[in-house]
């Protein structure tokens, strides 16, 4: 009796000790405390296509208040290396998961989309050609991101980004202040860093803004121009026009060509854009309602009667454009606005399937 | 007829302009230069960001790129020439150039290819900024590490590798993925030759100071039932997966130097693997990653891992291995 008892205890305790080797690492470390599922997050951002563009987004924004970064694009081969690429670098950085994939459910509870993703301009391409090309594209990306997460802000960058805001804004059906163009904010960042150099200050300390449409047909607000609020153009009346003897309009003229100088010495841009995009998000997240010029549904506003995007200076918060700064333009300034709108709404009006 | 300038602002410092505190240049324009340019300027570790490289045009507009960015950064002076002379008075020098291996390539052949560019870079680097700390990301770069050595005549603990640093954030990337916890919580080493043949160091795996390896007599070696082994096997791998996808890498590592600026920078004196001058009784002049403490002189010290004899008998084989390419390598 007792030499079976004995046995019984040896057979227990090896039985014992087999279960106590067949435990993991991982369970003998770890007690889990809390039940239940994953908390869902709470600040995603995803960004659409990871070319050079789209992943100066992604850097740029993971080193910020981001809880998950998604990645989509239809090239899975690389948004496979490149979602690996930053999971690599998780060490460094606070955002604890970074996915991707072709299939946009990974963007699922975005709360910033960011879409990059589109067609270049080829060579002697009209831009009407080149917009419809994109609204093919966009007619596949936008319906999803906005299926997915049905709540969320879209960054729209791509190219020429007027037409493209207005684009999304058509196919997503969310309300306009929920859809925002990239527009003028990095030409007003260019601005500000040229003029603040001549000026021998930090970008930051010198104010100007850029508005209307991005690119060669771009506003930049004279009037508006100033160092601690001291405005240049009560030091300089002429500032900005062609009888201006310092020729301060050259800087702007050099904002408009540094893209195509970038483009021409590297083959794109992209660092500036990313930076820009950051920012912007931001204020998004953080409900910061800071001021940033970018594109906006302007119909109704300086007697455009059109429904088209240009960028005017929005208050950014949490729930996307939350307002519109009313600047006081020219008369030279207003008629620019209105010549831009005119020649975007005729591009848009013949676009088909939006 | 004064100018807006001349009215706007009246000058009070007089003297010439304040030289720059805490300069980085970044030699080579390349995926992984910016990717490092780029992480250093995000986390505002420069007051002056220089870029040199060969290539002209590509180097202008990569400059201009990310000087169009200021408003957004804190680096207030960002430059960049095919003449060093733009280099002058760095802190630190992160070295990215260099060749990549051609189909069918000795290592000996690349690294002989790799010295001849070298030889061109390191004495201009050291002639404008003599008391710089090189950070050498080039591959294979335990050997270029002590290429750079040789070449800049600087103290051995003003030249680091960046060696393992990267594959020590993979590895605890990874090996905190499947605990599910953040990387920064799991602590493990791998030191050793960057690449195929660096060493993980299973003793000093823990989580908030518990041993995984008490936890698990086995983890690491081929009896190991949970096959722990598997994950370092993933990190070696890992670069050429991220190779094959999308044809190079750079976030990974551009963020891994910056996180060794920052301590270099900032005399933190914190502990990275990098690349250092070996010991372990290893006599040859080989550079090998160990737990190095970081501060303003560079590496200030290595800390005295307790190794197995089969991890030392790794890392002597290494350093065996590094010798015999450097020793044949000419004109250093």
């Amino acid at each position: 009796m007792l030499v079976s008892c004995w046995y019984l205890y040896l057979g227990a305790q090896s039985l014992y000790r087999e279960v106590l080797n067949m435990t993991s690492v991982l369970q003998k470390l770890i007690t889990p405390l809390c039940s239940g599922p994953a908390e869902p997050p709470r600040n995603k951002v995803t960004v659409v296509g990871v070319g050079q563009v789209g992943m100066a987004c992604a850097v740029s924004i993971v080193l910020r208040l981001v809880d998950e970064l998604a990645l989509v694009d239809v090239m899975e081969d690389k948004l496979k290396g490149e979602m690996l690429d930053l999971q690599h670098g998780s060490l460094f950085l606070k955002t604890p998961k970074i996915v991707s994939g072709k299939d946009y459910s990974v963007s699922a509870d975005s709360r910033m989309v960011v879409v990059t993703a589109g067609a270049r301009q080829q060579e002697g391409e009209s831009r009407l050609n080149l917009v419809q090309r994109n609204v093919d594209i966009f007619r596949l990306i936008i319906p999803e991101i906005v299926r997915y997460s049905p709540n969320c802000i879209i960054i729209v960058v791509s190219n020429p980004v007027d037409i493209m805001t207005y684009v999304t804004w058509k196919l997503s059906g969310l309300p306009k202040h929920r859809v925002i163009g990239s527009g003028t904010n990095l030409d007003s960042a260019r601005f500000r860093y040229l003029m603040a150099e001549r000026l021998g200050i930090h970008s930051s300390s010198f104010n100007g803004w850029i508005l209307g449409e991005h690119g060669d047909s771009s506003v930049p607000v004279w009037s508006g121009t100033n160092v601690a609020g001291v405005s240049l153009q009560k030091l300089n009346p002429d500032i900005g026009k062609d009888t201006d003897q310092e020729n301060w309009k050259e800087t702007h003229k050099m904002v408009v060509d540094s893209a195509y100088e970038v483009i021409r010495l590297k083959g794109y841009t992209n660092w500036a854009i990313g930076l820009s995009v950051a920012d912007l998000t931001e204020s998004l997240m953080k409900n910061l309602n800071r001021v940033h010029p970018v594109s906006t549904m302007v119909q109704g506003m300086y007697g455009i009667s059109d429904e088209v995007y240009l960028s005017l200076p929005c208050v950014l918060n949490s729930a996307g454009v939350n307002s519109v700064i009313n600047t006081t333009l020219s008369h030279h300034e207003i008629s620019q606005l209105k010549n831009s709108a005119h020649t975007l709404w005729n591009i848009q009006k013949d676009l088909k399937d939006v | 007829m004064a100018s807006v300038m001349e009215k706007l602002i009246t000058p009070l410092a007089s003297g010439p302009a304040e030289p720059p505190r805490n300069k980085v240049t970044i030699v080579g324009v390349g995926q992984v230069g910016m990717a490092c340019a780029v992480s250093i300027l995000l986390r505002e570790l420069a007051d002056e960001l220089a870029l040199v490289d060969v290539v002209e045009d590509r180097l202008k507009g990569e400059m201009m790129d990310l000087q169009h960015g200021s408003l957004f950064l804190k680096t207030a002076k960002i430059v960049a020439d095919k003449d060093y002379s733009v280099t002058a008075n760095s802190r630190i020098v992160v070295v990215t150039a260099g060749v990549r291996q051609q189909e069918g390539e000795s290592r000996l052949n690349l690294v002989q290819r790799n010295v001849n560019i070298f030889k061109h870079i390191i004495p201009q680097i050291v002639k404008f900024s003599p008391n710089c700390i090189i950070i050498v990301v080039s591959n294979p770069v335990d050997v270029l590490t002590y290429v750079t050595w040789k070449l800049s005549g600087l103290p051995k603990h003003r030249v680091i590798g960046s060696g393992t640093n990267l594959d020590s954030a993979r590895f605890r990337q990874a090996m905190s993925e499947k605990l599910g916890i953040h990387s920064s919580s799991f602590h493990g080493y791998i030191l050793g030759e960057h690449g195929d043949t660096s060493v993980p160091v299973w003793s000093g795996a823990n989580v908030a100071g518990v041993s995984l390896q008490k936890l698990n007599p086995n983890i690491g070696t081929d009896k190991d039932g949970e096959n722990w082994k598997d994950v370092h096997k993933m990190v070696v791998d890992s670069a050429y997966e991220v190779i094959k996808l999308k044809g190079y890498t750079n976030w990974a590592i551009g963020l891994s130097v910056a996180d060794l600026t920052e301590s270099l920078v900032k005399n933190l004196s914190r502990v990275h693997p990098v690349s250092t001058m070996g010991m372990y009784g290893i006599g040859d002049e080989v550079y090998l990653s160990l737990p190095c403490v970081l501060n303003s002189s560079g590496v200030a010290s290595v800390i005295n891992m307790t190794l197995i004899d089969d991890e030392i008998a790794q890392l002597k084989k290494s350093a065996d291995t590094l010798w015999g390419i450097q020793k044949d390598l000419k004109d250093l």
